[in-house]
């Protein structure tokens, strides 16, 4: 089905509300999903897949191994980067525009490819982002350059099985280097508006009924009252 | 002319203390500002042409009406479907599924295909799916009982009486009008493409403009239907002062909540309008004008009825405390620092109603001051996190900027009287009794108050073990707090924008809340049903579709019942 892009944002929120994000969590984390899909990197598909670790998921700290003026290594001790983007990509940011680049990498997280629906709003910083990461038989990287929320995108095939890289993700954030060129993407940020984007029907569904926990069952007195239409009385 | 007062600093806005107390909001006036007030503005000034290019009705009015409309930039369709309501499904609740018309602004043509779609849909409503070429849906009910009149009336060949539009001022009712995406229809971004609807509601409200035109077409056909020999057109006077009414629950009250920088953004132009008023010289034309709007304003008052007994005496006491703002303001001189002055007198000496209905006085007198203002409402919504802001000076932000959150004492029961949430039923936001109904655990995250006062005493205690730190690590070490630091960072740069109160506590009324924001949309003839649901009126005494073009002054808010000719 095609859905806009506030409706992809409205039912991801609802969708982490029912999963008890913290309070402004779950704005930040739609507008990662809806960047994504929007992006044309199929936001809802990665959300499809986050659900099965979020679902059981608590919020818990997040361990920084090292830091250092311009590194920063996180453990997210198998959380989504949902929970930590935020903090991780805007620390490695004040460090790059201190020092002209910065390196973050969280170890054990998932969902990895919705670190991007984050970097898309840090295009108006003037720096570059490089983000890597690999499973057992590809490497991803994606680059957004400066001033522009569409990344480049592109999938390596590995020619072995990689070594384990403890489900890990790379930020590399400068003010310099060369990038990757565009891709077939460019464009397709804002002809995705007018024509609003496509989702899969049954991922739709199955977050709609995640941000049904949050409904409270009618009764007659709720019915009654609790719109307020009746008088006080 | 401006003039420098004495004190050779020009007056600051007001504090947001003062302008974002919950009470005050629930006391604001539609002004020049006001988003239907721009929408015609924009509508006369760039002479947009409305035509009529399907008017399918029966005698009932049932069926299809079709208007275009081209503006210097685009051409518009607003296609309305008018249909039976059996009495038992009459109702103004978000739960409803049937309505008297349903209809959608759609922008460009409409073509055979995409009306038999949108005739299978927009009856539907929230049920129905919609594509980007339609940027509005909405749907309204009739006033059965102006409705009934007004036709009988017409259709006898006399003239409904004006009365009976001072106590209800519209034929037809919205009850939801929605924008930016919803069921499909266009973002908001779309919008801001185009050089029409670009700032926050105007297409809608311009919809709403639409249905007041139809409103008046339909009944003269209905009436023309009945009796085609005796039937007379509604007087020109009445069309001009009939509105398009609107009946608002609870869902209003949580998009403030969680929109703080448009609401601020909002504020912030109506304060910036008042402090450049209160830089200009008050001359003499505009004293004159400032008494006939008093004048105007205080018959506009007293025409607005309500069963509201809350309302009822907030109105009395506005008109109280206008007839004395006049009295003093007729026995002052013409003299530089005069709005200054009335605005101080105001303060000391009248309501927050009265005071607040100055406020939109004021606003009138300088259009040039005020209107590019209306231009601003729209921004830029989202919070990013300052990581690397010192931890001592993320406490000492909290504890300036949001000292009247952690005034509150919410340990306090009164304190946590009510929780939101949304119904099952159509996700209907509703109000609970934490004590006594179920669904506490579900509640809306509408908690400021308490979101900061938990966030300041986990930062406290963080900063016990590690004062040197940033913002960034005591968000790894309590993720839980991101959001509510990354808002408190962001509206930490904004003047206004959070609402200052606790929307559980007992004492809240969600009435205030409902009216800021109708306040800001142009909605006059507030009446309350409860404290939690208000239908008002907008557009009354807007021009007519038909003096699109005619010279325009720009001077049609607070409208007054006219007298009709052959009147005594």
């Amino acid at each position: 089905m095609r859905v806009s892009f506030n409706e992809v944002q409205v039912i991801s929120r609802k969708a982490f509300e029912g999963l008890g994000f913290a309070p402004g969590d779950c704005d930040d984390a739609a507008d990662m999903i809806a960047r994504l899909q929007q992006q044309g990197l199929d936001g809802i598909g990665a959300l499809k897949k986050a659900l099965a670790f979020l679902h059981d998921e608590v919020d818990r700290p997040i361990e920084t191994c090292y830091e250092d003026a311009a590194q920063l290594t996180l453990d997210a001790h198998g959380q989504s980067v949902l929970r930590c983007a935020a903090q991780a990509v805007e620390l490695g940011v004040s460090k790059a525009l201190r020092g002209g680049s910065a390196f973050i990498r969280i170890r054990h997280c998932h969902n990895r490819i919705l670190l991007l629906g984050y970097l898309a709003r840090c295009a108006d910083q003037g720096l570059n982002f490089c983000v890597y990461w690999r499973d057992a038989r590809q490497e991803l990287v994606a680059t957004f350059s400066a001033g522009d929320s569409q990344p480049s995108l592109r999938v390596h095939e590995l020619p072995q099985p990689a070594m384990s890289d403890e489900q890990s993700i790379n930020v590399l954030i400068s003010r310099h280097f060369t990038l990757l060129p565009r891709l077939s993407l460019a464009g397709k940020h804002s002809q995705s508006l007018a024509d609003g984007l496509e989702v899969d029907d049954e991922v739709w569904g199955m977050l709609k009924k995640l941000g049904e926990r949050v409904l409270v069952e009618s009764t007659e007195e709720s019915r009654r009252r609790g719109a307020g239409e009746s008088s006080d009385a | 002319m401006s003039y420098s007062p004495s004190e050779a600093t020009p007056p600051a806005l007001r504090p947001a203390d003062q302008v974002m107390d919950l009470d005050r909001l629930g006391s604001h006036f539609q002004s020049r500002l006001s988003f239907v007030r721009s929408s015609m503005r924009r509508m006369m000034n760039e002479q947009w042409r409305i035509q009529r290019s399907c008017f399918d009705l029966d005698a009932d009015g049932f069926g299809t009406a079709i208007y275009r409309i081209d503006t210097p930039h685009a051409h518009y369709h607003c296609v309305i479907f008018s249909a039976y309501l059996p009495p038992e499904k009459r109702s103004d609740r978000v739960i409803a599924d049937q309505w008297d018309v349903s209809f959608v602004l759609v922008a460009g043509d409409v073509d055979e295909q995409q009306l038999a779609h949108l005739r299978r849909n927009v009856p539907l409503q929230e049920a129905g799916r919609f594509d980007a070429r339609v940027l509005v849906l909405s749907r309204a009910n009739r006033s059965l009982r102006n409705f009934d009149r007004f036709l009988g009336a017409l259709a006898e060949g006399v003239q409904p009486q004006p009365q009976q539009l001072a106590e209800v001022g519209y034929l037809y009712r919205t009850t939801a009008v929605y924008g930016n995406g919803k069921f499909g229809i266009a973002d908001f971004s779309c919008l801001q493409g185009t050089a029409d609807f670009t700032q926050p509601f105007s297409a809608q409200m311009f919809t709403v403009y639409l249905l007041r035109h139809f409103s008046i077409e339909q009944i003269e056909h209905m009436a023309r239907a009945r009796n085609p020999q005796r039937a007379v057109e509604l007087d020109v006077a009445l069309q001009r002062y009939l509105g398009v009414g609107n009946s608002t629950g609870l869902g209003m009250a949580p998009f403030l909540v969680n929109h703080p920088q448009l609401v601020n953004q909002w504020v912030w132009a109506r304060e910036t309008a008042l402090a450049r008023v209160m830089e200009q010289a008050a001359d003499l034309p505009e004293v004159q004008r400032m008494r006939a709007l008093l004048k105007r304003a205080h018959r506009h008052v007293q025409q607005s009825v309500t069963d509201d007994q809350r309302q009822s005496v907030i109105d009395q006491r506005t008109l109280a405390d206008l007839d004395l703002l006049v009295e003093w303001f007729d026995s002052q001189p013409v003299c530089a620092d005069l709005w200054p002055r009335v605005q101080a007198w105001a303060q000391t000496h009248a309501s927050q109603g009265c005071q607040e209905l100055l406020v939109s006085l004021l606003l009138e007198l300088y259009p040039e001051q005020v209107d590019p203002l209306a231009e601003q409402m729209a921004v830029k919504e989202g919070f990013r996190l300052n990581a690397d802001m010192p931890l001592a000076e993320l406490r000492a932000l909290i504890e300036d900027h949001y000292r009247w959150a952690l005034d509150f004492d919410l340990n306090d029961p009164e304190a946590n009287h009510f929780f939101w949430y949304r119904s099952a039923e159509k996700e209907e936001p509703r109000l609970g009794e934490r004590a006594m109904e179920p669904g506490a655990e579900k509640e809306m995250q509408l908690g400021i108050a308490h979101n900061i006062q938990r966030c300041h005493a986990a930062l406290l205690a963080y900063m016990e073990q590690h004062p040197q730190q940033q913002t960034a690590h005591f968000l790894l070490a309590r993720p839980h707090f991101k959001g509510t630091v990354c808002r408190l960072q962001g509206m930490a740069r904004c003047a206004y924008g959070e609402i200052r109160a606790n929307l559980m506590d007992r004492s809240m009324l969600p009435i205030d809340l409902l009216r800021c924001k109708l306040a800001f949309f142009g909605a006059g003839k507030f009446d309350p049903k409860s404290s939690r649901w208000v239908r008002i009126t907008l557009f009354q005494g807007a021009p007519l579709v038909s003096e699109i073009g005619q010279p325009f002054s720009d001077d049609w808010n607070f409208a007054v019942m006219p007298t009709l000719s052959g009147e005594v």
